[in-house]
């Protein structure tokens, strides 16, 4: 199956935008094509019942053949429950990610970061400066900056870069990272549940997350789009607005990011 | 009432600053401080290192141990809040990461060995290179202070000034590295040891 390709790290794999073969849609493209067919019958009825008695020229025609398409339509929109995914109403109760929104705190992990076959630690600094802004350092366990970054809402500024870290797809991949991790709330477009967790798909830079949680707690992030690019975050011993330890790993490129707080 | 007020700010302040030295002190000084170095063949040394940057509420404080061996063995153990040892060996780094072992030639990275080389000159206190810094003697309380600005320009990059404290028996007490955006490291030293034998032990990876 598709799902143990992209997601083969996945113990019981959530699938996201999966479309399976036609045979897992046909009792549902079935129940679809007889409620279409049902109420095409509706408004036939209607037609043929309301039609004698409305003039010819009344504003009920339009009303009526609106009313048709939109039925429709639901009828047909019951299109693939996304699987396993049980799509609700769209809510939100507060930040979506609470683990760097807190303005009076320093976040201080100790960075372990595996980079193809290199492995190298260091200190990862957060901090919130402003309802939409995050500073972002990282430097060795010895005091040396290796990249300082500023976010604020959809600015990004390099501060600073050590000359070899300097390069496009590694830069742009950190800021990608970075900014799932510090955005607090970012644009919802659906909400789904699978068994005990709540799931939330949004929009942050043009690129779709699903956000999961588990008794109130967000537990991990996932960035999937397309077959290769897909990545995990993995937010572990969360309390309040603190996860203790975070892990990134990508799936298209060898990097893996480990974070452990210290403080 | 004001213009009794702000002299007497500005004498509070002085009190507490800085003075240039005189070249004669300058020199007595740096005399003293290299004879301490040449005579230092081992050094265990505690240290608090602090990490600050400016947007941060609070600076970062690990603490740890440092071993240095003649002519240029240097371990760097940091034990609070994390363990985690760095060691200087050979022209090669070795670093245990919790546990996690690895190493990398400095070879591939030049600025990291002119870095380590500058930390180890500054904890001996020899760093009194007049060809590569612009060197400036100040007197602080019993304590004298020197800054050193670099004058490589690849260097001023990472490094806009290094300052060291010399306690008044010449030994560095504290060195300050201080970034070109004023975001500094400090470390402060305690517990010394000097020549005193050290096990091959210590630097043993």
């Amino acid at each position: 199956m598709l799902s143990k390709l992209v997601f083969p790290i996945w113990k019981q794999p959530l699938v996201i935008r999966e479309r399976n073969g036609i045979q897992d849609f046909f009792p549902q493209m079935m129940m679809s094509l007889v409620l279409a067919l049902g109420s095409w019958l509706y408004l036939q009825r209607l037609y043929f019942c309301i039609g004698p008695i409305l003039p010819k020229k009344s504003f009920f025609w339009p009303v009526l053949t609106k009313l048709s398409v939109l039925l429709l339509m639901l009828a047909c929109g019951s299109y693939p429950k996304e699987n396993n995914f049980n799509e609700t109403e769209i809510t939100t109760n507060g930040i979506l990610n609470p683990y760097f929104s807190d303005p009076s705190k320093d976040y201080i992990y100790k960075a372990r970061i595996s980079l193809q076959k290199k492995e190298f630690g260091g200190l990862f600094i957060v901090k919130k400066l402003g309802p939409d802004r995050h500073r972002v350092v990282f430097t060795t366990e010895m005091g040396s900056k290796i990249l300082d970054f500023s976010f604020e809402r959809d600015k990004f500024t390099v501060n600073y870069l050590l000359d070899e870290m300097d390069r496009k797809v590694l830069i742009n991949t950190l800021k990608n990272d970075f900014r799932t991790l510090i955005t607090g709330n970012p644009q919802v477009l659906r909400t789904f549940t699978k068994d005990d967790q709540k799931i939330f798909e949004t929009k942050n830079d043009k690129k779709k997350y699903f956000y999961f949680y588990k008794d109130g707690l967000l537990n991990k992030i996932i960035r999937a789009s397309g077959k290769k690019d897909k990545t995990e975050f993995l937010f572990l011993e969360a309390r309040g607005n603190m996860s203790k330890i975070i892990r990134i790993t990508h799936q298209n490129i060898p990097l893996r990011i480990n974070l452990k707080t210290i403080k | 009432m004001r213009n009794l007020i702000y002299p007497l700010f500005f004498f509070v302040l002085g009190v507490g600053a800085q003075t240039k030295m005189e070249i004669t002190e300058a020199n007595a000084l740096r005399e003293k401080v290299m004879q301490h170095a040449a005579a230092t063949n081992t050094l265990s040394v505690d240290f608090v290192q602090t990490k600050h940057l400016g947007f941060l509420s609070n600076d970062i404080i690990t603490k740890g141990k440092l071993a240095f061996k003649t002519p240029n063995l240097v371990k760097w153990e940091y034990t609070d809040p994390f363990q985690y040892s760095i060691l200087f060996k050979d022209g090669t780094m070795y670093v245990d990461d919790e546990g996690n072992k690895s190493q990398m030639d400095m070879g591939g990275s030049k600025l990291f060995e002119q870095l380590n080389q500058l930390i180890v000159n500054s904890v001996k206190g020899d760093m009194f290179q007049e060809d590569e810094f612009y060197i400036t003697y100040f007197k602080k309380g019993n304590d004298n202070e020197v800054h050193f600005v670099p004058k490589n320009k690849n260097l001023s990059k990472y490094i806009k000034a290094f300052h060291l404290v010399f306690n008044p028996k010449g030994e560095v007490i504290q060195v300050r590295m201080i970034e070109p955006s004023d975001d500094y490291t400090q470390i402060t030293f305690s517990h010394r040891t000097v020549n005193k034998p050290l096990p091959d032990a210590v630097f043993d990876h």
